[in-house]
């Protein structure tokens, strides 16, 4: 288990798709004390609550410079809200990616499915995905960019379809 | 505290006699680590990391997207984790937010050449530090090179993790 502290007097406004809260913003403040909180490290999404639970989790760590060790950026706000507009759109018929953030301050996706056969993808606030994967065999590649919409899904259906 | 320095030392000595020893040439079949500080990027039960693990940072003094990573031939096994140490110790020296070492990813230099990149001895900071270089600006270009190093790399997780 990873023991996530929350720093004191921060916070923050999400948009979850928790059913007794969808489409609302909630602020969850932390007013005079460090909070914490357990991260399970084994713990593997089951549905959108769960992978907004994540997110929200990998923000909170990954928004402070330097948190890979490497002089990563920070997540921004606009990163991180993108995110979430990423997970409302992924078809309810998709696997539910793992978030993995990049040290250039993006929110990636990961869907692998084991050997030779994995996609990423990544938003950053500017609504532009940036994705790359392997169909299966490690001469046959993919990777573009898109504008974050339906089109998008309808590619990574067809990629997700032939990797899974 | 002798001893705590004495550590850092030994880190260090260990990295110039191995230096020596190979005198600066990279081979082929030559092993590197890059010491993974997230836990973000790592999987219990895989034995690779995640792909963004090898993703570059981008270097404002050098204008150039590196990889930080390590030469480790013929170091044992307790000396690669010294050496993740020191760069932890020294790096939360510098920082208020502390981060902890939780494994390297273990890899070739065949296996970064391969791809069309390549790995520079940068020794301001440690004897055996390197930065894999040649990388893309693209983002989505870094995804793919970082997917296909992550491949072929292996995950050694510290032992403490849980």
């Amino acid at each position: 288990m990873t023991a996530l502290t929350i720093p004191a007097d921060s916070f923050h406004t999400f948009r979850v798709s928790t059913p007794s809260l969808v489409g609302s913003p909630i602020k969850i403040f932390y007013p005079e004390e460090t909070k914490s909180f357990s991260y399970d490290e084994k713990h593997i999404p089951r549905d959108i609550s769960d992978l907004e639970l994540s997110l929200v989790q990998i923000f909170f760590e990954c928004s402070v410079s330097d948190w890979d060790g490497y002089g990563a950026k920070p997540i921004s706000k606009d990163a991180l809200y993108e995110a979430l507009d990423f997970i409302s759109m992924i078809p309810k018929s998709f696997q539910l990616p793992e978030i993995v953030p990049e040290p250039n301050g993006e929110i990636g996706f990961e869907w692998n499915f084991g050997e030779n056969r994995i996609l990423v993808a990544s938003v950053k606030g500017t609504g532009i995905v940036a994705y790359a994967g392997i169909l299966g065999n490690e001469e046959l590649r993919i990777r573009g960019t898109e504008i974050l919409d339906n089109t998008l899904f309808q590619i990574f259906k067809s990629i997700i379809n032939r990797i899974s | 505290m002798i001893t705590h320095y004495s550590k850092y030392l030994k880190v260090l000595l260990i990295g110039y006699l191995n230096n020596l020893l190979i005198k600066f040439r990279i081979f082929k079949s030559e092993r590197f680590a890059r010491y993974i500080f997230s836990s973000s990027h790592i999987k219990q039960t895989s034995i690779r990391p995640k792909y963004a693990a090898f993703l570059p940072n981008y270097n404002e003094k050098s204008k150039k997207f590196e990889t930080s990573v390590f030469r480790i031939n013929s170091l044992t096994e307790s000396a690669i984790w010294e050496i993740g140490d020191y760069v932890e110790n020294s790096r939360n020296k510098k920082a208020a937010n502390k981060i902890s070492m939780k494994g390297y990813a273990r890899f070739l230099y065949k296996n970064v050449i391969k791809y069309q990149l390549y790995i520079t001895q940068e020794t301001s900071s440690h004897p055996l530090h390197a930065n894999i270089l040649g990388w893309p600006t693209e983002r989505e270009a870094q995804k793919e090179l970082a997917i296909l190093l992550a491949k072929t790399a292996i995950l050694k997780m510290k032992k403490t993790q849980i």
